[in-house]
C-alpha cells in the first residue's frame, strides 16, 4: 500500500485530508513513521499561469510531468510538485499550491497522490490500473479500458446486483506469494462508494481481467498476450509514459497477463451484470 | 536521363520502446501515447531497426532469409509494414538529403 505524511498543513487541513484518505494519510496526532512518502506541503508564490488546455490528455485532465535533475516535476492546474527518489531510496515529494484552501479540497491532492502512487506501486512490483474493480464471489474482477468505455455503468449495474465495487476509476494490482491481490485506493470517478464497509482491508484476490468496451450485445473473447499488455499499458496512468519506467511496468504486465489472461469484453447498455460476468467466467475458464 | 534515388537507411525512433510478449512486439510511442500490437515478422523487423540502422531493402533480404519468403513478397510486406510504423511516426530517417538525420 502506500501511506503519505504531508507535513505542513494547518489543523483544519491535515482533518480535511484525514477525513478523506484515512487509510493512506497518518491522522492527526500521528507521527510519520512508517509511511512510505514524506511530503511537505507548501504555497506557490504565484499562479502556475497556464491555460486549462494545457492539461488535456485523451479529453481528459492531466497534470505536465517531466522528468528533471532533481526527480519528477509535476505541474497541475493549481499546483506544482517535486516527486524523488524512488527504487531502493524512498520517495520524498514537495506539493506546492496555489491557495491555501487548496490543501484542503480534494482536487490538488487527490491528482498528486494519483501520480504519488503510480510512482511508488511501481517501485514495488505492483501497479495502479484505470478499471472497475468490483468484488464477486470473493474475488476482485477488474475492467480496464478507455474513458466511457463502460467503467462507471458497470459500476453501477454491479452495486444494483449487490456486488462490491472497489472503484470505477483506478485500482491497485500486486503480486504476493499466493498469487496476484487487488487493493482499494482512495480514487472513484463518477461512481461514488456509498460508504461501503469490506471486511478486512478492502484486499481482494484477483479473479479476473477484462478489457471493457461499448458493444451493440455482449461478446467476450480472450486476447493474445500481447494485445493484453498493450490493452492494459493503456491504462497504466503517469508511468506508461515514461522511459525510465517502462521496462519495469512492462515486465509488470507481462507477468500479470500470463498468470491472468485479459478477456476482451464487449458490453451494450442493457446487458445485466449477471450476464456480464457469467461471459466473462465462461471465457476465463476456456482459456 | 534522371538521377537514381538513393536508398536512406531508417532506424526506431528514439521515442519508441518495444518489447516481445510470447512472440509478438508491443511498441509504445512515448510521445503519441499510441501502443501497437505487431506479429513475429513485425517484431523481427523492429527488432532489426532498434539494433541498427537499415535500408528497406536490406530489411526486405532479411525478412526474406529469417521467414524463408521470395524476395518480392518480402519487399512488398516490409515496405507495407514500414509504412505503418511511419504513419504512427515510430521510424527516423537517418543521413537525410541535408546530411542530418530526418524525421520519419
Amino acid at each position: 500500500m502506500c501511506r503519505v505524511s504531508i507535513q505542513g498543513l494547518t489543523p483544519g487541513q491535515r482533518q480535511t485530508i484525514f477525513h478523506n484518505y484515512q487509510q493512506y494519510i497518518p491522522g492527526p496526532g500521528e507521527t510519520a513513521g512508517g509511511s512510505d512518502l514524506i511530503c511537505l506541503a507548501g504555497r506557490l508564490d504565484g499562479p502556475i499561469g497556464l491555460p486549462p488546455e494545457r492539461f488535456a490528455a485523451g479529453g481528459q485532465y492531466a497534470p505536465l510531468k517531466r522528468r528533471t535533475s532533481g526527480g519528477i516535476e509535476i505541474t497541475g492546474f493549481d499546483f506544482r510538485a517535486q516527486l524523488a527518489g524512488g527504487g531502493a531510496e524512498p520517495l520524498r515529494a514537495s506539493l506546492a499550491v496555489a491557495g491555501e484552501e487548496d490543501l484542503g479540497r480534494p482536487f490538488a491532492l487527490e491528482n498528486f497522490l494519483r501520480i504519488v502512487f503510480a510512482y511508488h506501486v511501481l517501485n514495488r512490483g505492483g501497479l495502479l490500473l484505470h478499471s472497475a474493480g468490483v468484488v464477486y464471489r470473493g474475488a476482485a474482477y477488474l475492467f480496464s479500458g478507455r474513458s466511457n468505455a463502460g467503467k462507471s455503468t458497470l459500476s453501477r449495474k454491479a452495486a444494483a446486483a449487490g456486488a462490491a465495487v472497489l472503484s470505477d476509476d483506478i485500482n491497485l494490482v500486486y503480486r504476493e506469494d499466493d498469487g496476484y491481490h487487488v487493493h482499494r485506493v482512495p480514487f472513484t470517478g463518477e461512481f461514488r462508494r456509498p460508504g461501503e464497509s469490506f471486511s478486512g482491508s478492502g484486499t481482494f484476490r484477483l479473479g479476473g481481467l477484462a478489457l471493457l468496451e461499448k458493444a451493440p450485445a455482449l461478446t467476450a473473447a480472450p486476447m493474445q498476450p500481447a494485445e493484453g499488455v498493450a490493452g492494459l499499458l493503456t491504462g497504466c496512468p503517469y508511468v506508461n509514459d515514461d522511459p525510465e519506467e517502462l521496462p519495469a511496468l512492462m515486465d509488470i504486465l507481462t507477468r500479470l497477463v500470463s498468470h491472468a489472461p485479459v478477456i476482451r469484453l464487449g458490453v451494450a447498455r442493457d446487458d445485466s451484470f449477471e450476464a456480464i460476468m457469467a461471459a466473462l467466467l465462461r471465457c476465463s475458464e476456456n482459456v | 536521363m534522371s538521377e537514381p534515388t538513393r536508398e536512406y537507411k531508417i532506424r526506431l525512433s528514439s521515442r519508441v520502446r518495444f518489447r516481445d510478449v510470447a512472440g509478438q512486439g508491443v511498441l509504445v510511442h512515448l510521445e503519441e501515447g499510441r501502443v501497437l500490437v505487431v506479429n513475429d515478422v513485425g517484431l523481427f523487423i523492429v527488432q532489426a531497426l532498434g539494433r541498427q540502422a537499415m535500408t528497406e531493402s536490406e530489411l526486405a533480404a532479411a525478412v526474406a532469409q529469417a521467414f524463408v519468403v521470395d524476395a518480392a513478397r518480402a519487399q512488398s510486406d516490409v515496405a507495407l509494414f514500414l509504412e505503418q510504423l511511419r504513419g504512427e511516426k515510430a521510424l527516423q530517417t537517418v543521413g537525410g538529403p541535408d546530411g542530418g538525420p530526418a524525421g520519419g
